[in-house]
């Protein structure tokens, strides 16, 4: 009988639209997950799309989706009876309680795991799409596909399955589970944000989380590409355990809803028959009294007010909308989103952030676009056909209503709708900037920004939503519609076509920042917004004329009697004046974006670069001069969003050979050149296409030879573009670097094509690689590609900001309403520096001779101080470690977050409004990565604007490693050696992330290639561990010999290898000489891990004893690792906290040893005065350790 | 008052609902009666300009329906077969709204009409509650109400007594009664008796086609002397069904009355008084038999 029951509910759900709209939908979304090169699952390069992991995590991802269908089935088994008043005949039946419950509940069962196989399916179909990265895709594996399918797609919906059966009966209505439903997902969504922020709490949400994720994410946590590539994610230890934790309460639901499940109709209540009692004599009475009509009827006034039509049915709509109980689902769906996203959002480096006013304003805006959009989708169908639906449609359609008194006011219902949840949204972003500590609410900011922009794309999705719906046979259908035109939108953005003036309601992003407001953007958007308003009456006409009345539902149907009846003047002027606007308006948006900007698709910006590498690549290792000098008088005009350069460069043949032809790049797409001469030289080739020119000497430059360049450069902003706003010159602040305004000599690799995909398409090599170490040729340029110069710079900008350049300050004067500052270098810098204007505010302390600033916006300053704190710890480590620092004024200059990271010029040093100005790390538990960051850049001053490598392998370890490095030791003056185990785990977590990631081959230190996870995380994790092992001295001693030897050194450049020698000269032993080996010429990794311990009371001490693992692995580029010996001395610790956590620091440390330890199991014993809760091995994770999470453990955990 | 003239619809599918419709329709209740599918609800959205037919002319009182719909909308009262209403609104709001719609923007207009309905209508006592609970009776009641709004020349009741119990049936007729021979009512019906009781006039569409048309008295005084009964076993139906041209069959007492059209009295048959259903019936039957 069960079996019977579940084929009915199988075959009845077959037959559903619902069925086959959840299958199409979950197939897209497979196949969108593979096919689309945007979506990456994970993130990482190396990771096939239909890999096992990747499979693995698209199908658990997929699931918790699923739950919104689910519903559908599993509930509706259940509700149907009773909703389609079937029950009492079901129920008369012989069928048990027992028999009913369970073959309902696996007939929608078998319905949701049976459309989950589209998930798959989609997946499989998208990875064969030809457009798909043939690199991306590995071996089809039928199993890759099915084990997910089974281990988190059949069990997740068994587990949601039967939840929302028990839920189903026990509210007995769909739309009360559609709402628990909801409030599950984003609950759920919430407590995993969370939780995965919390690394204590990890193996509990990986045993007790139902959908599995946090098992999948633990069980894979360490393997390397290969390994996700070729492994199914297999059922054991924690997965088994958590996997079967879901059944089982799946198991106990379905007994829930067995318990709660009655056959019998509950008698009405009491009250409710009281209530009928009262109902039915009332009717009686009135029918006991026979009608009579007569009189004359008041008949309506010969011209009708269809103005008060209008109004009414306004109101109506409005109040029915409001009513409905959808909208407080979605509102509530809506805000728990905004929620989420607004308080697990997160500055740099997993900080909090301050709530500045852009930052909160975008995480709103962006949290809601989607909700607009199904909003305007959904209630345009609801509304266009509410009368029809409620069989209302004859009545109202034989009034003299006009037709646009129906359209017009369903719009505006759809509108406020809209309206009402941006409003709740806005109130959720200040409810959250109150409980935040912002400094300034913005209530303006909101109304602007977010609530005026977003009203206009609101209606303009509303109309298009009711035209669609007013148009389309039937309400499906017209969802259909709306979801295909959304989907065309995200194709086509993806084909990288942007002109918004055919995408509709497309229109310019208006990037938002404290500092600049909306800026000049807002004029593209105002411009767009309007053509398409105007574009949206035009529609609102089509709607109006063509509105489906009474039976006449055939597009043919209403053709005609358009033609029978006419269009009517008003409709006619309307569409023709809404027209004329729209083609007025378009004019100037084609103005702006094709003649006084450039646009281009971003397949036409590939290419450009594509066919700019093919053509001019090959000169790259011409020899050309080197600039000694720059000199540049910058006019900047920020309310003209205009910076006018003239500039002189001072060129010098340093090479042994002459030189006929001097190559210049004119450097970014906006500049322009009124001129560019160079003393001796003619221009004999000037390709405008790719700002590309060629000067001949008259006479070849001799070897050490000199030559003058001049030049006037201009870069003038004006309109707007159809996409990527010009964000470096607005009226508020300015930062352009010299890239952008000044021309390069020679032709380099900046500004190439990156991408892997892309250069393939392009038909150019996939990467691009570096000079091999022993190349020495490749000694004469350094890794920047750019000379050592003096500069002398004049920036002139409006009296009211702020002009700054890297230099020390000679003059600084106000005339005429402008403001001129001259800065001159003392000591050569790289010929790569930023120009800044802007209104700021300005602390500053004097440090020694050294005057530290923090140009900051107003009220941003939560973290200045800070800022200047961890520039004088920095100064005062560098300066006693390293050597003299070089100028005599330390900048750091907020900009806007546009971008967000921080650089380091010559002693300036801009740093995003987006980072670090709103971080909030001031909490006893939090890190300092503020102070981490200000270290590194400063760091920086020395190890980049000191000394710099040769632009070959290994040239980031002079850079980057180093800034790393320093970083590392100013925090650990700063905090002590115990609280470094955060820095260390955040280092260490992303370099073996990022190995995960890695597309061509892991490299050593000594040869990396702008593998940044390398370069930076490796880099200062490893540096810190030769300081640890060596002592800090001496390898200080060798890094200050090291820049001593190599100061503002020019060509040949120093090589990874002159560096690594320089700390081999330090080594006193062969241990040592082998951990240099070990760390920077090869992938060595470890992995350390307590596996018990006790501990118990000796006279009045406690002895302890650890039992641990280690193992030492080699790996090779691909990942593939070898065991190799391990000798090596490493801490064991006694603590009364876990190493890292809350507040753990210098108090918590009982005793920490240095022991030898060797691969495989060890036990060691330690006697304490203290009782100790933890112990460790490798508790700080100085080691690079495969597994970091187990090194340190609670007294007797396992 | 109402002209009807070669008035045929086909649907986009194919299907024929009206088939060169001719009717001239004065003041007064007019009886449309026919079966399901006839065409009547066809009809009456097409006068009601909820439709536009592939041919023909309506004109009423001098204007052209199909050229100038808005204008017959003012004149109109429309209660349709089935009719909804939104949810979550009461009797009066809904009402109000009608009004509205109608054109009585004036409130105090508005408030007078919409009351004096209610009070005719018997919906007084209920007003504030929401329609979607009233019985049978007490909808089709707030139905003819919102007919009325405006004091409309042109009243069209589709099917108004389908699904009410006899009582309600009887008070619902006493009300269109009410209405007054002022104004064009046109009451579609496949229930004889709401015809028989209400209409001087009436027509009998079938087939998309005008079968009979005139004063049900005159009707019925063409069948006289030609209608016969008798009463068979149930299993002897088909029998007289071969040899004879039955108008209708009904049961009595477990036997079935057979009904039968001839010139000449059949052996073994009594006359009976013929009424409007027989007439009805006689002529549907014929219908049957050309086809």
């Amino acid at each position: 009988m069960i079996g019977k029951i579940a084929a009915f509910e199988l075959r009845y759900h077959l037959k559903s639209p619902t069925f086959w709209v959840s299958l199409f939908l979950f197939f897209l979304l497979g196949y969108g997950l593979t096919a689309s090169d945007s979506v990456q699952i994970g993130g990482l390069g190396a990771v096939k799309e239909n890999s096992p992991y990747s499979l693995a995590i698209l199908t658990g991802a997929a699931s918790i989706f699923y739950l919104l269908v689910v519903t559908a089935f599993v509930a509706n088994g259940i509700i149907r009876d009773d909703a389609s008043g079937f029950a009492p005949m079901v129920r008369a039946t012989p069928v048990t309680k027992t028999q009913m419950v369970l073959g309902r509940f696996t007939g929608g069962f078998l319905v949701a795991a049976l459309g989950f196989l589209a998930v798959p399916l989609g997946a499989f179909v998208g990875s064969l799409m030809p457009w798909v990265d043939p690199e991306m895709v590995g071996p089809q594996v039928a199993s890759y596909y099915l084990w997910p399918y089974l281990t988190h797609g059949v069990v997740n919906i068994f587990f949601a399955s039967a939840l929302l059966f028990a839920l189903a009966t026990i509210t007995r209505s769909m739309m009360w589970s559609y709402v628990a439903v909801v409030a599950l997902v984003v609950g759920y969504l919430v407590v995993t944000t969370v939780i995965s922020g919390n690394p204590e709490l990890q193996p509990t949400y990986a045993r007790f989380e139902p959908l599995g994720m946090g098992s999948l994410s633990e069980t894979v946590r360490y393997w390397t590409p290969f390994e996700m590539n070729t492994r199914l994610v297999p059922l054991e230890g924690k997965m088994l355990f958590n996997r079967l934790f879901s059944l089982g309460l799946g198991v106990l639901f379905v007994a829930i809803a067995w318990w709660r499940f009655s056959m019998s109709e509950k008698p009405a209540s009491k009250r409710r028959v009281r209530k009928l009692a009262k109902k039915k004599a009332r009717e009686e009475k009135i029918a006991a009294i026979p009608p009579t009509l007569g009189g004359s009827g008041i008949a309506a006034p010969e011209t009708i007010s269809h103005a008060a039509q209008f109004m009414a049915r306004t109101r109506l709509e409005i109040r029915q909308i409001l009513k409905s109980p959808g909208l407080s689902v979605l509102v509530l769906l809506a805000l728990g989103f905004t929620a989420t996203s607004l308080w697990g959002n997160q500055s740099l480096y997993g900080t909090a952030a301050y709530p500045t006013v852009a930052n909160t304003i975008d995480q709103v805006r962006g949290n809601f676009q989607i909700f607009i959009l199904i909003i305007a989708a959904f209630y345009g169908g609801e509304l266009v056909w509410r009368e029809r639906d409620n069989k209302l449609n004859e009545i109202v359609d034989s009034a003299p209503v006009p037709a646009w008194a129906m359209t017009i006011p369903k719009i505006i219902a759809v509108f406020l709708v809209i309206m009402l949840v941006n409003v709740a949204g806005m109130l959720m972003g200040l409810f959250y900037q109150a409980t935040s500590g912002a400094n300034e609410f913005g209530i303006a900011q909101y109304v602007g920004w977010f609530i005026l922009p977003s009203a206009i794309d609101g209606a303009l999705i509303a109309v298009l939503a009711v035209v669609i719906q007013a148009l389309s046979p039937n309400k499906y259908a017209g969802w259909g519609i709306i979801l295909a035109w959304f989907l065309a939108t995200i194709v086509v953005a993806n084909m990288g076509y942007s002109n918004p003036l055919y995408i509709y309601a497309d229109s310019p992003s208006v990037p938002l920042s404290d500092m600049v407001g909306v800026g000049p953007y807002i004029l593209g958007a105002f411009t767009l917004q309007a053509y398409w308003t105007a574009f949206a009456v035009f529609l609102a006409v089509v709607a109006h004329v063509l509105w489906p009345r009474g039976g006449d539902l055939a597009l043919r149907q209403r053709l005609r009697r358009v033609r029978n009846n006419g269009i009517g003047k008003g409709p006619m002027a309307t569409a023709a004046v809404a027209l004329v606007a729209m083609a007025g308006l378009g004019a100037f948006t084609h103005y702006n974006i094709k003649v006084l900007n450039e646009y281009r698709t971003s397949d036409e910006t590939e290419k450009l670069m594509a066919d700019f590498e093919k053509k001019y690549l090959k000169y790259e290792d011409l020899v050309q001069p080197i600039v000694t000098d720059v000199k540049l008088d910058a006019e900047l005009f920020p309310d003209e969003r205009k910076l006018v350069v003239n500039g002189r460069f001072d060129l010098e043949n340093d090479s042994d050979q002459p030189i006929r032809d001097l190559h210049v790049r004119e450097g970014g797409l906006d500049v322009e050149y009124d001129r560019i001469d160079i003393d001796g030289a003619k221009l004999v080739s000037n390709d405008e296409e790719y700002g590309y020119r060629i000067y001949r000497f008259e006479q070849p430059l001799a070897p050490g030879a000199k030559t003058v360049m001049n030049f006037t450069s201009r870069i003038d902003y004006e309109g707007f573009r159809a996409s990527g706003p010009a964000t470096s010159i607005t009226p508020d602040t300015t930062f352009v670097n010299n890239r952008a305004f000044s021309p390069a000599i020679g032709m380099d690799r900046s500004g190439l094509l990156d991408d892997r995909q892309a250069r393939r398409r392009q038909g150019l090599p996939p990467e691009l690689r570096p000079a091999k170490l022993e190349d020495m040729s490749a000694t004469r340029k350094n890794a920047l590609a750019i000379d050592w110069v003096n500069s002398d710079i004049t920036l002139t900008t409006d009296a009211d900001q702020v002009p700054i350049a890297p230099g020390n300050k000679v003059s600084d004067m106000v005339k005429d309403g402008r403001r001129t500052a001259r800065f001159v270098s003392p000591a050569p810098i790289l010929h790569f520096f930023s120009i800044q204007s802007g209104d700021y505010e300005i602390a500053e302390r004097q440090h020694g001779d050294i005057k530290l600033q923090v140009y900051y916006h107003e009220g941003h300053d939560w973290n200045v101080e800070r800022m200047l704190d961890a520039m004088e710890d920095s100064l005062d480590y560098y300066e006693a470690n390293f050597g003299d620092y070089q100028f005599d004024y330390a900048r750091i200059i907020e900009f806007p977050r546009y971008a967000t990271f921080a650089q380091a010029f010559a002693g300036t040093m801009p740093y995003s409004e987006g980072i670090g100005f709103t971080s909030r790390v001031d909490g006893p538990e939090d890190t300092d990565f503020i102070t981490y960051v200000v270290a590194h850049e400063l760091g920086h001053q020395y190890w980049a604007h000191q000394v710099i490598g040769a632009g070959m392998q290994g040239d980031a370890l002079t850079t980057e490693t180093m800034a790393s490095y320093s970083a590392l030791m100013v925090m650990k003056n700063r905090l002590g050696d115990d609280q470094m185990r955060r820095f260390l785990k955040y280092e260490l977590d992303r370099y073996l992330r990022g190995r995960k990631g890695e597309a061509i081959e892991e490299l050593p230190l000594v040869r990396m290639e702008n593998q940044a996870y390398i370069h930076y995380r490796k880099g200062g994790h490893v540096w810190a561990l030769l300081a640890h092992r060596m002592g800090e001295d001496r390898v200080n001693r060798a890094l200050s010999r090291f820049i001593d030897k190599w100061k503002f050194k020019g060509a040949p450049y120093h090589r990874s290898v002159d560096f690594v020698n320089e700390l081999k000269a330090e080594a006193t032993s062969e241990a040592e000489r082998k951990l240099i080996e070990d760390l920077l010429e090869k992938i060595v990794l470890y992995d350390f891990k307590v596996t018990g311990s006790k501990t118990e009371r000796d006279g009045d001490k406690w002895r302890t004893s650890v039992t641990v693992e280690a193992a030492k692995f080699e790996a090779d580029g691909k990942g593939k690792e070898t065991k190799v010996a391990l000798a090596e001395p490493v801490e064991i610790g006694l603590f009364t906290a876990r190493p890292g956590f809350g507040t753990f620091g210098k108090d918590d440390v009982i005793l920490l040893d240095e022991r030898a330890v060797k691969d495989g199991k060890a036990t060691f014993e330690f006697v304490s005065e203290k009782k100790p809760t933890y112990v460790g091995i490798d508790p700080y994770n100085r080691y690079i350790d495969r597994n970091s999470d187990d090194n340190a453990k609670m007294i007797g955990e396992e | 008052m109402l002209e009807i003239k070669s008035l045929s619809h086909t649907y986009p599918n194919g299907t024929q609902a009206l088939d060169d419709v001719n009717l001239s329709i004065p003041r007064g209740m007019y009886g449309l009666l026919g079966p399901n599918g006839a065409g009547k609800s066809t009809l009456m959205r097409t006068i009601a300009t909820l439709q536009t037919p592939s041919e023909g002319s309506i004109v009423f009182d001098g204007l052209d329906v199909l050229a100038e719909p808005d204008k017959l909308r003012r004149r109109l009262g429309y209660l349709p077969q089935d009719f909804g209403v939104y949810p979550r609104v009461s009797a009066y709001q809904m009402l109000d709204h009608m009004a509205v719609l109608k054109g009585i923007t004036a409130k105090g207009d508005r408030k007078a009409v919409v009351e004096t309905l209610l009070e005719q209508t018997n919906l007084w006592a209920v007003r504030n509650k929401s329609i979607a609970g009233f019985s049978g009776g007490m909808r089709q009641r707030f139905g003819i109400a919102q007919a009325l709004i405006g004091d409309p020349d042109l009243i069209i009741v589709d099917e108004p007594t389908a699904g009410l119990d006899p009582e309600e049936r009887n008070r619902f007729l006493n009300l269109l009664a009410g209405i007054g021979d002022e104004k064009v009512v046109i009451l579609s019906t496949h229930i004889v008796d709401d015809v028989a009781d209400l209409c001087p006039l009436m027509a009998v569409l079938a087939g998309g086609r005008v079968q009979l048309e005139g004063k049900p008295s005159d009707l019925i005084a063409q069948t006289r002397g030609k209608v016969w009964k008798t009463t068979v076993e149930h299993d002897a139906v088909e029998a007289v069904r071969e040899s004879h041209d039955v108008i209708s069959t009904r049961l009595f007492a477990g036997k079935t009355i057979v009904h039968v059209l001839s010139d000449t009295q059949p052996a073994g048959y009594e006359p009976v008084e013929g009424g409007l259903e027989d007439v009805y019936f006689a002529t549907l039957s014929q219908l049957r038999r050309a086809a």
